[in-house]
């Protein structure tokens, strides 16, 4: 049984209005947005079937009610349940979130600000370390092996 | 809307353009991950040249239709009559038209201002200097920049950093890939590509024009290693070299860099390493561009010989289009 009791004013009330800013997650959190997003709307127990681990109904119950107060779900009621769906598909709550992080370092003092351009500068600039040196692994086994052949 | 001659044959030609492009451009993209498909299993010159012509397709075909139909069909059987009304569709569809060719225009301006790095890059500038027959302009700078530049007199772009990383062989390689580039006019073609897409300000035709450009790579580093293994693990060495010194300047779209992205980087040097010694291919080209020749010129003696037929058909249609 969901939410007995819970006020009625909590089916209309959207948290988000009042709190726009994303806050960081939890590990448990993160796991049951990912669990919200795979699976769609859903009750706590659909949650906890997703989530795939044992963890007390009232566990899965009390962190949905506080994404549902941060503002990343939103519910109505069906019968006697809470039915919860992600405010945000993946990609926007990434975006934004990528958002917040840049927004708040830009904020920051001049340093920070300049350490992080330099860092977009120097990740934008450099081919994938990792790949060039399997490829330049690549080119010098093909050039041993022409080699090879080319010897009588 | 009432609208004077020559106002009417303006909005007729934009609409007329929008129609057939929209309908040949929707069919190209339909068409294309058939084409990309087959393409794949093509000579890749002769992929690439066909992915060219099925995005070229809708818009020459549509300023064909213009320019060859519609056009003689108002002047010579519509009366000059001062004045007449023009429908809202068409008017929508001509505007349509309008903003589509306007977004083309400021897409080609924007590309050809950023048309010439060295330009920008004057006050470092060392002189050109002629190399194997070849006029190079050298910028004195360490960014990896290696490119073809240029339309009426394409002259290659090469930085002091790049010249100084690369052994005397592999600079010889990288400007036999850009003078692949230059003798198959890739830096026209992509001003071209820059033709009206299907909608204004959308990217119908981005697979094809992505898959375009990997086969344009693909050909030039094919015609630079020439069928030799050697060559082609001295060219991949000789991308490996460069992409190791950063990411290039950015430059005009309008050429693309010696090396660009990574997943670019990865399948090109595969590529090259797969390479097999292989007998030259027969010369398919001119047999290609002969059989491309004599079917316009077919097109053009059977439209000529049912243009009297067609331009009365053609300015009934326009009639309709108007209303």
């Amino acid at each position: 049984m969901d939410f007995i009791g819970a006020r009625t004013d909590e089916r209309i009330t959207d948290p988000a209005k009042s709190s726009r800013k994303l806050t960081a997650l939890g590990t448990l959190e993160c796991q049951v947005m990912d669990a919200v997003w795979t699976g769609g709307e859903g009750t706590v127990r659909d949650v906890s079937r997703i989530l795939g681990r044992p963890l007390a109904y009232t566990t899965v119950m009390t962190t949905l009610e506080r994404l549902f107060k941060k503002g990343l779900l939103q519910r109505r009621i069906s019968g006697r349940a809470f039915l919860y769906s992600a405010r945000f598909s993946r990609e926007e709550w990434e975006r934004q979130r990528a958002g917040e992080f840049i927004a708040s370092f830009l904020a920051g003092p001049e340093p920070a600000r300049d350490l992080l351009v330099s860092c977009f500068l120097e990740a934008a600039g450099r081919h994938d370390e990792k790949l060039l040196e399997d490829l330049e692994n690549k080119v010098r086994l093909k050039r041993r092996d022409l080699l090879r052949k080319s010897k009588p | 809307m009432s609208a004077p001659y020559v106002l009417r044959i303006a909005i007729l030609c934009l609409a007329s353009f929008f129609l057939v492009n929209a309908a040949l451009g929707l069919l190209a993209r339909i068409l294309s991950p058939a084409a990309i498909r087959r393409a794949a299993r093509m000579n890749v010159r002769a992929a690439e040249q066909m992915l060219f012509a099925l995005r070229l397709l809708p818009p020459a075909a549509a300023a064909f239709a213009v320019l060859a139909l519609c056009l003689p069909s108002y002047l010579w059987l519509e009366p000059t009559r001062r004045v007449e009304s023009i429908g809202l569709g068409c008017s929508v569809i001509a505007l349509l038209g309008l903003a589509n060719w306007i977004w083309s225009a400021v897409r080609a301006i924007r590309a050809l201002r950023w048309l010439d790095p060295a330009a920008a890059l004057e006050p470092m500038n060392m002189p050109e200097i002629s190399l194997g027959g070849r006029t190079l302009r050298v910028i004195d700078t360490q960014s990896p920049v290696l490119a073809l530049a240029g339309f009426v007199r394409p002259r290659i772009i090469l930085s002091s950093g790049v010249a100084r990383s690369l052994s005397v062989e592999q600079l010889e390689l990288a400007l036999r890939h850009e003078d692949a580039h230059r003798r198959s006019g890739d830096n026209w073609k992509r001003l071209l590509l820059l033709a009206p897409d299907v909608i204004p300000f959308s990217r119908t035709f981005r697979k094809i024009e992505a898959a375009w450009a990997v086969f344009a790579e693909w050909a030039a580093d094919d015609e630079a290693a020439d069928n030799d293994p050697g060559r082609s693990v001295a060219l991949a060495e000789t991308l490996l070299r460069v992409a190791r010194l950063g990411t290039p300047a950015r430059l005009s779209p309008l050429f693309a860099p010696f090396v660009s992205g990574d997943e670019n980087l990865a399948a090109r040097v595969e590529r090259l390493l797969r390479a097999q010694p292989a007998a030259p291919l027969p010369p398919a080209q001119p047999r290609a561009r002969n059989f491309c020749l004599g079917a316009c010129a077919a097109l053009a003696v059977a439209a000529l010989a049912l243009l009297p037929a067609a331009l009365p058909l053609v300015h009934e249609a326009l009639e309709r289009l108007i209303r």
